[in-house]
């Protein structure tokens, strides 16, 4: 699953000494976007998202243009925090159209000793954890994630960076994500570096 | 005395966002005023309810309360709803949803308006007790009209969330809005004590015509058979609000630059 983004072009409105693009990229099956603090990395990922209006650009996700989307904020914010976490994500596989007996098979192999707890109760790591699986069962597909690696501990960074490369192999979705944490888990290919606002070469 | 001074120019900005903001306020201040005064002289009116209340003040109060219970949720809940996504920092996951955001908060309003329920049961008890002319029949009657009227409300509601979506704010404006109108509607007295200016532009609120409709049949005075063309015109009107106002969602999240993307939220 193949996405391109062509000539994004954003300026941002509270900050107008920032101006991201114009922007080109490709990316097969994920793209890791890493950068500085200010590089750009949150405002491209909202822009894909549609949270912020790019002023021009396209972007297409297998030659279609982008509809469905999922997204995880770096805060993994969850509105609906008195639900358990099992609760959660079946509202969420709901809302993106999967069948909850199919969203429970999905479930089963994550392993998870926290499912029927609040999600008030969990820790940032846990609800991070939870928002992603949501994601990956939901089946969207396009999955834009905001440092999704930043609140967790060694193990479950490597879980979040197997679950990537193995959900991309099998071509139903696109993985975007952000990242301060250097890591030899993705190629050189699949990783973009941006420097206020413009890739590096 | 510094750290007063930057404390003070926060909440002098978060407070006086626009330069037309103390206006506003003003405006607000003066509205609660106007308000305080009717009451006192509706209640100074008290032995010239008979008209209007055959059995007394409490019974003219849960019938006023009952009839816009669910169109008060409506109108108020999806709102409400985006504000606390904005609080709890989870609004981005709500605008990728893109045209599911409208559907979402509809069943969000309807989940409301299903828990706030119970009051119903408690209300219908209390005047099932203290009233003769309520029975089943009356209620029926009643609970028909209310759904009737879900449409409507559902409409205003989301288009009361557009609001806060593009610009925002304005959460506390349409609860304000929301609570000036069950006091214009008749809720807590016959609208008949405000100026004839005001009961003139009222009238035309689908909250008054509600709570007419409701007074009427609950009392028995009125069937659903009687007003069925204008129940039926109500329903098509709130049908085709409540498409309006989802496509007008959907606009907003999708295609518009939004100033919400640009500024802090704030109350």
């Amino acid at each position: 699953m193949k996405l391109e983004v062509k000539d994004l072009i954003y300026k941002h409105q509270l900050n107008n000494n920032f101006c991201l693009g114009p922007l080109s990229l490709t990316g097969e099956g994920y793209l890791r976007v890493l950068g500085a603090n200010g590089s750009g990395k949150t405002t491209l990922l909202k822009c894909l998202a549609g949270i912020y209006r790019a002023s021009k650009g396209t972007a297409y996700l297998a030659g279609k243009e982008l509809d469905h989307v999922i997204w995880v904020g770096a805060e993994a914010a969850i509105y609906w925090d008195s639900l358990t976490a099992k609760e959660y994500i079946m509202l969420q596989a709901k809302l993106y159209g999967v069948a909850k007996s199919d969203a429970e098979k999905k479930l089963v192999k994550f392993k998870l000793d926290y499912l029927n707890q609040n999600i008030f109760s969990l820790s940032t790591g846990q609800k991070k954890i939870i928002s992603i699986i949501s994601c990956v069962i939901s089946a969207c597909p396009l999955v834009i994630m905001d440092e999704p690696d930043s609140n967790l501990d060694e193990a479950n960074r490597e879980f979040l960076y197997d679950l990537i490369l193995q959900e991309s192999s099998l071509r139903k979705q696109f993985f975007l994500f952000s990242s301060h944490i250097p890591s030899n888990h993705f190629s050189e290919d699949n990783t973009k570096k941006l420097n206020a606002g413009h890739l590096m070469c | 005395m510094l750290v007063l001074t930057f404390l003070f120019s926060h909440e002098l900005r978060l407070f006086f966002p626009r330069w037309f903001s103390p206006f506003v306020q003003a405006i607000i201040v003066l509205s609660s005023l106007i308000f305080y005064w009717y009451f006192s002289k509706s209640i100074m009116a008290a032995p010239s309810f008979e008209g209007e209340m055959p059995e007394g003040y409490f019974i003219y109060i849960i019938v006023g309360e009952l009839s816009l219970l669910w169109p008060g949720i409506l109108l108020a809940n999806s709102s409400r709803v985006i504000k606390q996504f904005y609080y709890k920092r989870a609004l981005d996951n709500l605008l990728v949803l893109k045209e599911k955001a409208s559907g979402l908060l509809i069943k969000m309003s309807l989940s409301q308006m299903l828990l706030q329920s119970i009051k119903y049961i408690l209300y219908f008890a209390a005047a099932f007790y203290f009233s003769q002319y309520i029975n089943i029949g009356s209620v029926t009657n009643f609970l028909v009209l209310q759904l009737v009227y879900v449409p409507l409300f559902l409409g205003l509601g989301l288009l009361a969330g557009c609001i806060v979506v593009y610009f925002g704010r304005g959460e506390k404006i349409i609860q304000l809005f929301v609570s000036a109108s069950y006091v214009l509607a008749g809720v807590y007295f016959p609208s008949t004590v405000f100026p004839k200016f005001v009961q003139d532009i009222f009238k035309y609120s689908p909250f008054n015509d509600l709570i007419q409709l409701s007074r009427s049949t609950l009392s028995g005075n009125l069937t659903i058979v009687d007003i069925k063309l204008k129940l039926c015109l109500y329903l098509l009107l709130g049908l085709a609000l409540l498409f309006v106002s989802q496509k007008l969602f959907c606009y907003l999240i999708t295609k518009c630059d939004r100033p919400i993307n640009h500024r802090p939220l704030i109350s």
